[in-house]
Protein backbone atom coordinates (compact mmCIF):
# COMPACT_ATOMS: atom_id res chain seq x y z
CA UNK A 1 0.00 0.00 0.00
CA UNK A 2 1.54 3.40 -0.95
CA UNK A 3 -0.76 5.76 -0.10
CA UNK A 4 0.23 8.57 2.04
CA UNK A 5 -2.46 7.26 4.66
CA UNK A 6 -4.60 4.33 3.34
CA UNK A 7 -8.34 4.57 4.33
CA UNK A 8 -9.66 1.98 7.29
CA UNK A 9 -11.87 -0.15 5.49
CA UNK A 10 -15.66 0.07 6.76
CA UNK A 11 -16.78 -3.24 6.93
CA UNK A 12 -19.99 -4.57 7.69
CA UNK A 13 -20.52 -6.20 11.00
CA UNK A 14 -23.70 -8.80 11.49
CA UNK A 15 -25.13 -7.29 15.17
CA UNK A 16 -26.53 -10.41 15.57
CA UNK A 17 -23.54 -12.91 15.16
CA UNK A 18 -20.76 -10.32 14.93
CA UNK A 19 -19.45 -11.76 11.82
CA UNK A 20 -18.93 -9.70 8.48
CA UNK A 21 -21.83 -9.98 6.64
CA UNK A 22 -20.48 -11.93 4.28
CA UNK A 23 -19.83 -14.62 6.68
CA UNK A 24 -23.31 -14.86 8.08
CA UNK A 25 -23.88 -18.25 6.16
CA UNK A 26 -20.94 -19.25 8.25
CA UNK A 27 -22.19 -18.16 11.33
CA UNK A 28 -23.28 -19.59 14.31
CA UNK A 29 -27.23 -18.90 13.60
CA UNK A 30 -27.50 -18.05 9.84
CA UNK A 31 -31.54 -18.34 10.52
CA UNK A 32 -31.73 -14.95 12.97
CA UNK A 33 -29.12 -13.14 11.12
CA UNK A 34 -31.32 -13.48 7.64
CA UNK A 35 -33.90 -10.30 8.46
CA UNK A 36 -31.64 -8.46 9.37
CA UNK A 37 -28.77 -9.18 6.09
CA UNK A 38 -32.27 -8.62 4.22
CA UNK A 39 -32.42 -4.92 5.34
CA UNK A 40 -28.84 -4.34 5.17
CA UNK A 41 -26.67 -6.36 2.74
CA UNK A 42 -29.08 -7.51 0.20
CA UNK A 43 -26.32 -7.35 -2.33
CA UNK A 44 -24.89 -10.40 -0.40
CA UNK A 45 -27.24 -12.87 -0.38
CA UNK A 46 -29.45 -12.38 -3.25
CA UNK A 47 -31.29 -15.49 -2.71
CA UNK A 48 -32.56 -14.49 0.83
CA UNK A 49 -34.69 -11.34 -0.76
CA UNK A 50 -35.86 -13.36 -4.12
CA UNK A 51 -37.10 -15.77 -1.37
CA UNK A 52 -38.61 -13.45 0.74
CA UNK A 53 -40.39 -11.52 -2.57
CA UNK A 54 -41.83 -14.90 -3.59
CA UNK A 55 -43.21 -15.40 0.22
CA UNK A 56 -44.71 -12.03 0.50
CA UNK A 57 -46.55 -13.12 -3.23
CA UNK A 58 -47.50 -15.82 -2.02
CA UNK A 59 -49.27 -14.60 1.35
CA UNK A 60 -51.95 -13.29 -0.17
CA UNK A 61 -52.98 -16.94 -0.64
CA UNK A 62 -52.09 -18.72 1.35
CA UNK A 63 -52.25 -18.79 5.18
CA UNK A 64 -49.66 -20.44 5.78
CA UNK A 65 -47.21 -18.34 4.09
CA UNK A 66 -48.83 -15.60 6.19
CA UNK A 67 -48.07 -17.13 9.28
CA UNK A 68 -44.39 -17.50 7.76
CA UNK A 69 -44.85 -13.89 7.00
CA UNK A 70 -45.66 -12.81 10.78
CA UNK A 71 -42.68 -14.93 12.27
CA UNK A 72 -40.34 -13.72 10.06
CA UNK A 73 -41.40 -10.20 11.00
CA UNK A 74 -41.59 -11.15 14.20
CA UNK A 75 -37.92 -11.84 14.03
CA UNK A 76 -37.26 -8.56 12.36
CA UNK A 77 -38.86 -6.77 15.55
CA UNK A 78 -36.85 -8.62 17.68
CA UNK A 79 -33.54 -7.66 15.74
CA UNK A 80 -34.54 -4.23 15.70
CA UNK A 81 -35.36 -4.05 19.71
CA UNK A 82 -31.96 -5.57 20.03
CA UNK A 83 -30.08 -3.36 17.35
CA UNK A 84 -30.15 0.13 19.47
CA UNK A 85 -28.07 -2.27 22.09
CA UNK A 86 -28.30 -0.38 25.56
CA UNK A 87 -31.89 1.57 25.13
CA UNK A 88 -33.72 -2.21 24.01
CA UNK A 89 -34.37 -3.04 27.29
CA UNK A 90 -37.73 -2.68 26.91
CA UNK A 91 -38.91 -4.97 24.52
CA UNK A 92 -40.85 -8.09 24.86
CA UNK A 93 -40.13 -10.75 27.34
CA UNK A 94 -39.14 -13.38 24.84
CA UNK A 95 -37.02 -10.82 22.98
CA UNK A 96 -35.11 -9.86 26.32
CA UNK A 97 -34.93 -13.53 26.50
CA UNK A 98 -32.93 -13.67 23.59
CA UNK A 99 -31.15 -10.75 23.48
CA UNK A 100 -29.67 -12.46 26.90
CA UNK A 101 -28.72 -15.67 25.68
CA UNK A 102 -27.18 -14.07 22.54
CA UNK A 103 -24.46 -13.08 24.32
CA UNK A 104 -21.96 -15.17 25.94
CA UNK A 105 -20.14 -14.45 28.73
CA UNK A 106 -22.19 -10.92 28.16
CA UNK A 107 -22.20 -8.25 30.69
CA UNK A 108 -26.03 -8.64 30.77
CA UNK A 109 -26.31 -12.38 31.37
CA UNK A 110 -23.81 -11.39 34.41
CA UNK A 111 -26.09 -8.74 35.60
CA UNK A 112 -29.00 -11.04 35.68
CA UNK A 113 -27.59 -13.71 37.51
CA UNK A 114 -27.56 -13.11 41.50
CA UNK A 115 -25.53 -15.75 43.15
CA UNK A 116 -23.07 -15.86 45.80
CA UNK A 117 -19.86 -18.23 44.57
CA UNK A 118 -18.04 -19.35 47.27
CA UNK A 119 -14.31 -20.91 46.06
CA UNK A 120 -11.26 -22.29 47.88
CA UNK A 121 -8.31 -21.89 45.62
CA UNK A 122 -5.06 -23.45 47.03
CA UNK A 123 -2.27 -21.91 47.82
CA UNK A 124 1.54 -23.23 48.49
CA UNK A 125 -0.09 -26.52 48.86
CA UNK A 126 -1.43 -26.79 52.14
CA UNK A 127 -2.60 -23.30 52.44
CA UNK A 128 -5.72 -21.95 51.17
CA UNK A 129 -7.88 -18.79 50.28
CA UNK A 130 -11.68 -18.43 50.82
CA UNK A 131 -13.24 -16.26 47.77
CA UNK A 132 -16.55 -15.09 48.08
CA UNK A 133 -18.38 -13.55 45.16
CA UNK A 134 -21.17 -12.06 44.38
CA UNK A 135 -22.48 -10.74 47.94
CA UNK A 136 -22.67 -6.81 46.91
CA UNK A 137 -25.46 -7.90 44.03
CA UNK A 138 -27.66 -8.37 47.11
CA UNK A 139 -26.92 -5.14 48.42
CA UNK A 140 -24.71 -6.22 51.25
CA UNK A 141 -21.71 -3.71 52.11
CA UNK A 142 -18.64 -5.67 51.18
CA UNK A 143 -16.12 -3.87 53.19
CA UNK A 144 -18.41 -4.63 56.43
CA UNK A 145 -18.63 -8.02 54.80
CA UNK A 146 -15.01 -8.69 55.09
CA UNK A 147 -14.95 -7.34 58.57
CA UNK A 148 -17.39 -9.67 60.06
CA UNK A 149 -15.97 -12.95 58.43
CA UNK A 150 -12.47 -11.86 59.99
CA UNK A 151 -13.74 -11.15 63.24
CA UNK A 152 -16.04 -14.53 63.15
CA UNK A 153 -13.13 -16.57 61.51
CA UNK A 154 -10.26 -14.82 63.54
CA UNK A 155 -8.26 -14.59 59.97
CA UNK A 156 -7.31 -12.01 57.57
CA UNK A 157 -10.42 -10.95 55.00
CA UNK A 158 -9.96 -8.28 52.73
CA UNK A 159 -12.34 -6.88 49.71
CA UNK A 160 -9.64 -7.59 46.47
CA UNK A 161 -10.51 -6.68 42.63
CA UNK A 162 -11.27 -9.68 40.81
CA UNK A 163 -10.29 -10.46 37.34
CA UNK A 164 -13.24 -8.58 35.59
CA UNK A 165 -12.73 -5.98 38.23
CA UNK A 166 -15.59 -7.26 39.99
CA UNK A 167 -15.42 -6.67 43.88
CA UNK A 168 -14.53 -9.83 45.97
CA UNK A 169 -13.55 -10.99 49.58
CA UNK A 170 -10.78 -13.19 50.20
CA UNK A 171 -10.82 -14.85 53.35
CA UNK A 172 -7.60 -16.58 54.73
CA UNK A 173 -8.34 -20.31 55.01
CA UNK A 174 -10.58 -22.97 54.66
CA UNK A 175 -13.83 -21.89 55.65
CA UNK A 176 -15.83 -22.77 52.26
CA UNK A 177 -18.42 -24.91 54.73
CA UNK A 178 -18.67 -23.11 57.90
CA UNK A 179 -19.12 -19.99 55.66
CA UNK A 180 -22.68 -21.52 54.18
CA UNK A 181 -23.88 -21.07 57.67
CA UNK A 182 -22.63 -17.98 58.43
CA UNK A 183 -24.01 -16.32 55.87
CA UNK A 184 -27.08 -17.49 56.32
CA UNK A 185 -27.73 -16.46 60.11
CA UNK A 186 -25.94 -12.90 59.23
CA UNK A 187 -27.35 -11.57 56.32
CA UNK A 188 -31.12 -13.23 56.96
CA UNK A 189 -32.24 -10.32 55.23
CA UNK A 190 -30.22 -10.76 51.89
CA UNK A 191 -31.41 -14.16 51.79
CA UNK A 192 -34.90 -13.25 52.36
CA UNK A 193 -34.73 -11.06 49.35
CA UNK A 194 -33.36 -13.48 47.33
CA UNK A 195 -36.14 -16.22 48.19
CA UNK A 196 -39.24 -13.85 48.03
CA UNK A 197 -38.14 -10.90 45.51
CA UNK A 198 -38.97 -8.37 48.47
CA UNK A 199 -36.73 -5.77 49.07
CA UNK A 200 -36.54 -4.81 52.84
CA UNK A 201 -37.81 -7.34 55.63
CA UNK A 202 -40.06 -5.25 57.52
CA UNK A 203 -42.84 -6.38 59.74
CA UNK A 204 -45.31 -5.42 56.80
CA UNK A 205 -44.19 -7.75 54.67
CA UNK A 206 -43.00 -10.33 57.35
CA UNK A 207 -47.04 -10.95 57.92
CA UNK A 208 -48.08 -12.37 54.51
CA UNK A 209 -45.14 -12.84 52.05
CA UNK A 210 -45.24 -15.12 49.38
CA UNK A 211 -42.13 -17.23 47.93
CA UNK A 212 -40.74 -16.60 44.56
CA UNK A 213 -40.99 -20.68 44.31
CA UNK A 214 -44.23 -23.21 44.64
CA UNK A 215 -44.12 -25.98 46.57
CA UNK A 216 -43.49 -27.95 43.36
CA UNK A 217 -40.44 -26.33 43.02
CA UNK A 218 -39.44 -26.46 46.40
CA UNK A 219 -39.15 -29.77 45.75
CA UNK A 220 -37.57 -30.17 42.77
CA UNK A 221 -34.45 -28.24 44.38
CA UNK A 222 -32.32 -30.78 45.24
CA UNK A 223 -31.58 -31.11 49.08
CA UNK A 224 -28.58 -28.68 49.32
CA UNK A 225 -31.01 -25.82 48.87
CA UNK A 226 -34.01 -27.35 50.64
CA UNK A 227 -32.08 -27.97 53.27
CA UNK A 228 -30.61 -24.48 53.05
CA UNK A 229 -33.56 -22.80 52.94
CA UNK A 230 -35.46 -24.84 56.15
CA UNK A 231 -32.12 -24.30 58.67
CA UNK A 232 -33.04 -20.25 56.89
CA UNK A 233 -36.20 -20.17 58.05
CA UNK A 234 -35.22 -22.21 61.17
CA UNK A 235 -33.22 -19.20 62.09
CA UNK A 236 -35.76 -16.68 61.35
CA UNK A 237 -38.39 -18.41 63.51
CA UNK A 238 -35.97 -18.33 66.64
CA UNK A 239 -35.90 -14.97 65.72
CA UNK A 240 -39.08 -14.91 66.29
CA UNK A 241 -40.30 -13.82 62.43
CA UNK A 242 -41.82 -17.05 61.00
CA UNK A 243 -43.29 -16.91 57.26
CA UNK A 244 -47.15 -18.69 57.49
CA UNK A 245 -46.80 -19.74 53.72
CA UNK A 246 -43.74 -21.24 53.91
CA UNK A 247 -44.59 -22.96 57.56
CA UNK A 248 -47.77 -24.54 55.92
CA UNK A 249 -44.91 -25.39 52.69
CA UNK A 250 -42.79 -27.17 55.23
CA UNK A 251 -45.70 -29.42 56.77
CA UNK A 252 -46.69 -29.88 53.49
CA UNK A 253 -43.26 -30.97 52.51
CA UNK A 254 -42.92 -33.54 55.30
CA UNK A 255 -46.15 -34.97 54.49
CA UNK A 256 -45.28 -35.78 51.33
CA UNK A 257 -41.55 -37.00 51.94
CA UNK A 258 -41.44 -40.73 52.00
CA UNK A 259 -38.88 -41.81 54.33
CA UNK A 260 -38.66 -45.57 53.10
CA UNK A 261 -36.56 -44.42 49.40
CA UNK A 262 -34.01 -42.12 51.30
CA UNK A 263 -34.37 -42.47 54.99
CA UNK A 264 -31.28 -40.08 55.66
CA UNK A 265 -32.52 -37.06 53.60
CA UNK A 266 -35.90 -37.24 54.41
CA UNK A 267 -35.05 -37.58 57.79
CA UNK A 268 -33.04 -34.43 57.63
CA UNK A 269 -35.26 -32.62 55.88
CA UNK A 270 -38.44 -33.88 57.91
CA UNK A 271 -36.93 -32.78 61.33
CA UNK A 272 -35.70 -29.59 60.28
CA UNK A 273 -38.83 -28.45 58.17
CA UNK A 274 -41.24 -30.07 60.95
CA UNK A 275 -39.44 -28.76 63.70
CA UNK A 276 -39.24 -24.83 62.07
CA UNK A 277 -43.14 -25.37 61.03
CA UNK A 278 -44.30 -26.43 64.57
CA UNK A 279 -41.63 -23.99 66.16
CA UNK A 280 -44.54 -21.64 64.31
CA UNK A 281 -47.65 -23.49 65.23
CA UNK A 282 -46.18 -24.03 68.74
CA UNK A 283 -48.02 -27.50 69.34
CA UNK A 284 -45.68 -30.10 70.59
CA UNK A 285 -48.90 -32.91 70.53
CA UNK A 286 -48.75 -32.06 66.86
CA UNK A 287 -45.20 -32.70 66.76
CA UNK A 288 -45.90 -36.05 68.11
CA UNK A 289 -48.63 -37.40 66.01
CA UNK A 290 -46.44 -35.70 62.86
CA UNK A 291 -43.50 -38.34 64.23
CA UNK A 292 -46.14 -41.35 64.71
CA UNK A 293 -47.49 -40.73 60.96
CA UNK A 294 -43.64 -39.82 59.84
CA UNK A 295 -41.71 -42.75 60.96
CA UNK A 296 -43.57 -45.99 61.52
CA UNK A 297 -40.88 -46.92 63.51
CA UNK A 298 -40.78 -49.10 66.30
CA UNK A 299 -41.90 -47.30 69.42
CA UNK A 300 -38.50 -47.54 71.04
CA UNK A 301 -37.07 -45.37 68.17
CA UNK A 302 -39.30 -43.22 68.36
CA UNK A 303 -39.86 -42.88 71.42
CA UNK A 304 -35.44 -41.70 71.25
CA UNK A 305 -36.54 -39.75 68.41
CA UNK A 306 -39.18 -37.82 69.81
CA UNK A 307 -37.34 -37.56 73.28
CA UNK A 308 -34.16 -35.88 71.69
CA UNK A 309 -36.38 -33.99 69.83
CA UNK A 310 -38.70 -32.60 72.30
CA UNK A 311 -35.32 -31.81 74.39
CA UNK A 312 -34.11 -29.20 71.55
CA UNK A 313 -37.47 -27.80 71.15
CA UNK A 314 -37.67 -26.65 74.80
CA UNK A 315 -34.19 -25.73 74.68
CA UNK A 316 -34.62 -23.35 71.28
CA UNK A 317 -38.13 -22.91 71.51
CA UNK A 318 -38.98 -21.56 74.76
CA UNK A 319 -42.30 -19.52 75.03
CA UNK A 320 -43.44 -21.61 72.27
CA UNK A 321 -45.26 -24.28 73.82
CA UNK A 322 -48.43 -24.20 75.60
CA UNK B 1 -5.32 -20.72 19.71
CA UNK B 2 -8.17 -18.89 20.79
CA UNK B 3 -10.77 -20.99 20.48
CA UNK B 4 -11.08 -21.16 24.01
CA UNK B 5 -10.35 -17.86 25.37
CA UNK B 6 -11.75 -15.34 28.30
CA UNK B 7 -11.26 -13.39 30.53
CA UNK B 8 -10.03 -15.94 33.06
CA UNK B 9 -6.99 -16.42 30.65
CA UNK B 10 -5.77 -13.33 31.11
CA UNK B 11 -3.15 -13.48 33.88
CA UNK B 12 -2.80 -10.11 34.06
CA UNK B 13 -2.35 -6.72 32.06
CA UNK B 14 0.27 -4.22 32.69
CA UNK B 15 0.43 -0.62 31.16
CA UNK B 16 4.53 -1.33 29.68
CA UNK B 17 7.27 0.97 30.07
CA UNK B 18 8.06 4.07 27.31
CA UNK B 19 10.92 1.45 26.13
CA UNK B 20 8.55 -1.82 25.88
CA UNK B 21 6.28 0.13 24.45
CA UNK B 22 8.94 1.80 21.49
CA UNK B 23 10.18 -1.84 21.21
CA UNK B 24 6.85 -3.00 20.53
CA UNK B 25 5.71 -0.17 18.05
CA UNK B 26 9.21 -0.93 16.36
CA UNK B 27 8.91 -4.98 15.73
CA UNK B 28 5.47 -3.81 14.87
CA UNK B 29 6.07 -1.55 12.09
CA UNK B 30 9.44 -3.45 10.49
CA UNK B 31 6.96 -6.68 10.02
CA UNK B 32 4.14 -4.50 8.61
CA UNK B 33 5.84 -1.33 6.44
CA UNK B 34 1.95 -1.20 5.11
CA UNK B 35 0.80 0.16 8.31
CA UNK B 36 2.87 2.94 9.11
CA UNK B 37 1.41 5.84 7.94
CA UNK B 38 -1.11 4.72 10.45
CA UNK B 39 0.69 3.63 12.86
CA UNK B 40 0.58 6.86 15.00
CA UNK B 41 -3.15 6.37 15.04
CA UNK B 42 -3.33 3.12 15.97
CA UNK B 43 -0.52 3.03 18.73
CA UNK B 44 0.02 6.89 19.70
CA UNK B 45 3.11 7.19 21.34
CA UNK B 46 1.27 9.23 24.24
CA UNK B 47 -1.60 7.28 25.06
CA UNK B 48 -0.82 4.27 27.27
CA UNK B 49 -0.61 0.99 25.76
CA UNK B 50 -1.45 -2.64 28.09
CA UNK B 51 0.11 -5.75 27.26
CA UNK B 52 -2.23 -8.50 28.90
CA UNK B 53 0.04 -11.66 29.68
CA UNK B 54 -2.38 -14.81 29.18
CA UNK B 55 -2.00 -18.77 29.38
CA UNK B 56 0.24 -20.22 26.59
CA UNK B 57 2.76 -17.82 26.75
CA UNK B 58 0.84 -15.63 24.74
CA UNK B 59 0.70 -11.88 25.00
CA UNK B 60 -2.30 -9.13 23.54
CA UNK B 61 -1.50 -5.63 23.03
CA UNK B 62 -4.30 -3.50 24.02
CA UNK B 63 -4.86 0.04 23.47
CA UNK B 64 -8.28 2.08 24.73
CA UNK B 65 -8.83 -1.38 26.13
CA UNK B 66 -8.88 -2.77 22.66
CA UNK B 67 -7.17 -5.50 21.39
CA UNK B 68 -5.21 -4.90 18.43
CA UNK B 69 -1.85 -7.75 18.21
CA UNK B 70 -1.14 -10.58 19.50
CA UNK B 71 1.92 -12.58 19.71
CA UNK B 72 3.29 -16.06 21.22
CA UNK B 73 6.74 -15.77 23.35
CA UNK B 74 8.92 -13.92 21.25
CA UNK B 75 7.50 -14.52 18.23
CA UNK B 76 6.20 -11.93 15.39
CA UNK B 77 3.43 -9.53 16.81
CA UNK B 78 -0.27 -10.43 14.19
CA UNK B 79 -2.86 -8.47 14.05
CA UNK B 80 -6.57 -9.26 15.63
CA UNK B 81 -8.98 -9.42 13.01
CA UNK B 82 -10.84 -6.37 13.43
CA UNK B 83 -7.97 -4.84 12.49
CA UNK B 84 -7.09 -6.32 9.46
CA UNK B 85 -10.39 -6.10 8.23
CA UNK B 86 -9.91 -2.61 8.62
CA UNK B 87 -6.16 -2.67 6.82
CA UNK B 88 -6.14 -5.36 4.57
CA UNK B 89 -3.42 -4.66 2.75
CA UNK B 90 -0.65 -4.99 5.84
CA UNK B 91 -0.30 -8.83 5.21
CA UNK B 92 0.35 -11.24 2.55
CA UNK B 93 -2.49 -13.02 2.09
CA UNK B 94 -3.54 -17.27 1.19
CA UNK B 95 -7.14 -17.87 -0.03
CA UNK B 96 -8.99 -21.01 0.91
CA UNK B 97 -11.53 -22.73 -1.17
CA UNK B 98 -15.18 -22.63 -0.38
CA UNK B 99 -15.73 -25.55 1.42
CA UNK B 100 -12.73 -24.98 3.93
CA UNK B 101 -14.11 -21.78 5.49
CA UNK B 102 -16.37 -24.36 7.48
CA UNK B 103 -13.40 -26.43 8.56
CA UNK B 104 -11.47 -22.59 9.65
CA UNK B 105 -14.12 -20.85 11.71
CA UNK B 106 -14.40 -23.87 13.67
CA UNK B 107 -10.87 -23.32 14.22
CA UNK B 108 -8.83 -26.02 12.05
CA UNK B 109 -5.41 -25.24 10.62
CA UNK B 110 -5.04 -24.43 6.84
CA UNK B 111 -4.54 -28.19 5.11
CA UNK B 112 -2.12 -28.17 1.65
CA UNK B 113 -5.26 -29.01 -0.48
CA UNK B 114 -7.39 -26.21 0.33
CA UNK B 115 -4.77 -23.63 -0.70
CA UNK B 116 -3.91 -25.20 -3.63
CA UNK B 117 -7.41 -26.32 -5.30
CA UNK B 118 -9.05 -24.11 -7.97
CA UNK B 119 -10.87 -21.68 -5.39
CA UNK B 120 -7.69 -21.30 -3.54
CA UNK B 121 -4.57 -18.76 -3.98
CA UNK B 122 -1.12 -18.77 -3.02
CA UNK B 123 1.18 -16.19 -2.82
CA UNK B 124 4.62 -17.31 -3.75
CA UNK B 125 6.30 -15.22 -1.89
CA UNK B 126 5.29 -16.23 1.38
CA UNK B 127 8.00 -17.95 3.46
CA UNK B 128 7.53 -20.25 6.13
CA UNK B 129 6.75 -18.96 9.86
CA UNK B 130 5.38 -16.03 9.00
CA UNK B 131 2.25 -14.37 9.73
CA UNK B 132 -0.37 -14.28 7.06
CA UNK B 133 -4.24 -13.32 6.12
CA UNK B 134 -6.46 -16.55 5.65
CA UNK B 135 -8.56 -15.30 2.41
CA UNK B 136 -12.18 -17.02 1.35
CA UNK B 137 -13.17 -18.10 -2.08
CA UNK B 138 -15.52 -15.35 -2.87
CA UNK B 139 -15.53 -13.83 0.12
CA UNK B 140 -13.92 -10.19 0.78
CA UNK B 141 -12.77 -10.19 4.40
CA UNK B 142 -9.95 -12.07 6.06
CA UNK B 143 -11.54 -15.03 7.94
CA UNK B 144 -8.56 -16.02 10.02
CA UNK B 145 -4.88 -14.91 10.64
CA UNK B 146 -2.22 -17.81 10.24
CA UNK B 147 0.93 -18.89 11.07
CA UNK B 148 2.82 -20.78 8.01
CA UNK B 149 4.25 -24.32 8.41
CA UNK B 150 5.61 -24.91 5.30
CA UNK B 151 6.60 -21.91 2.68
CA UNK B 152 4.49 -21.57 -0.59
CA UNK B 153 6.14 -23.18 -3.13
CA UNK B 154 6.41 -26.10 -0.77
CA UNK B 155 2.77 -25.86 -0.13
CA UNK B 156 2.52 -26.42 -3.88
CA UNK B 157 4.82 -29.18 -4.14
CA UNK B 158 4.21 -31.28 -1.15
CA UNK B 159 0.13 -30.06 -1.01
CA UNK B 160 -0.53 -32.41 2.17
CA UNK B 161 -1.18 -31.90 5.78
CA UNK B 162 -1.06 -28.47 7.52
CA UNK B 163 0.19 -25.41 5.53
CA UNK B 164 -1.24 -22.65 7.99
CA UNK B 165 -1.23 -22.78 11.23
CA UNK B 166 -4.85 -20.81 12.55
CA UNK B 167 -3.79 -18.32 14.99
CA UNK B 168 -7.06 -16.49 15.44
CA UNK B 169 -10.43 -16.57 13.03
CA UNK B 170 -13.37 -15.00 13.32
CA UNK B 171 -15.90 -16.34 16.21
CA UNK B 172 -13.29 -17.17 18.21
CA UNK B 173 -12.51 -16.07 21.74
CA UNK B 174 -10.37 -13.09 20.82
CA UNK B 175 -13.07 -12.07 18.31
CA UNK B 176 -15.85 -12.68 20.76
CA UNK B 177 -13.75 -10.96 23.31
CA UNK B 178 -13.10 -8.08 21.10
CA UNK B 179 -16.96 -7.72 20.36
CA UNK B 180 -18.46 -7.88 23.99
CA UNK B 181 -14.77 -5.99 25.45
CA UNK B 182 -14.66 -8.33 28.06
CA UNK B 183 -10.76 -7.53 28.30
CA UNK B 184 -10.87 -4.51 30.74
CA UNK B 185 -15.32 -4.59 30.34
CA UNK B 186 -15.96 -0.83 31.31
CA UNK B 187 -17.69 1.11 28.50
CA UNK B 188 -20.45 -0.44 26.40
CA UNK B 189 -19.86 2.25 23.80
CA UNK B 190 -16.73 1.12 23.16
CA UNK B 191 -18.02 -2.07 21.94
CA UNK B 192 -17.39 -2.97 18.06
CA UNK B 193 -20.72 -4.94 17.75
CA UNK B 194 -22.79 -2.61 15.55
CA UNK B 195 -19.74 -2.30 12.97
CA UNK B 196 -17.77 0.72 14.85
CA UNK B 197 -14.60 0.50 16.72
CA UNK B 198 -13.53 2.69 19.22
CA UNK B 199 -11.48 4.57 17.19
CA UNK B 200 -14.12 5.66 14.91
CA UNK B 201 -15.27 7.44 18.09
CA UNK B 202 -12.04 8.81 18.65
CA UNK B 203 -12.82 10.26 15.58
CA UNK B 204 -9.40 9.69 12.66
Amino acid sequence: MAAEKPEAVRVLYCPICSLPAEYCEFGPDFEKCKPWLVQNAPDLYPHLLLNKESSDEAAAGGEKDASLKATSDQLQSLEISSGDGGGGRGGTSTSKHDEVKRLPGGKIKKKDKQEVVIEKVVRNKRKCVTIIKGLDLFGVKLSEASKKLGKKFATGASVVKGPTEKEQIDVQGDIAYDIVEFITETWLDFVFRFLFGTSTLTDENCSQPTPLFSLQDYKNMDCGSRLFISIWHYNMSLRGMQIPSMCTMFTEEAESVDHRFSPALSCGICCLSSWTSLGYLGDARTMWSFMLDLFSLSWVTLSIVAGLFSGLFMFHGEGHLP
Amino acid sequence: MFKKFSSEDVSSHNQVKASVQRKIRQSIAEEYPGLEPVLEDLLPKKSPLIVAKCQNHLNLVLVNNVPLFFNVRDGPYMPTLRLLHQYPHIMKKLQVDRGAIKFVLAGANIMCPGLTSPGGALDDEVLEETPVAIMAEGKQHALAIGFTKMSAKDIRTINKGIGVDNMHYLNDGLWKGASHNFMVGKDPSNCWIDGRCPHDLVGY
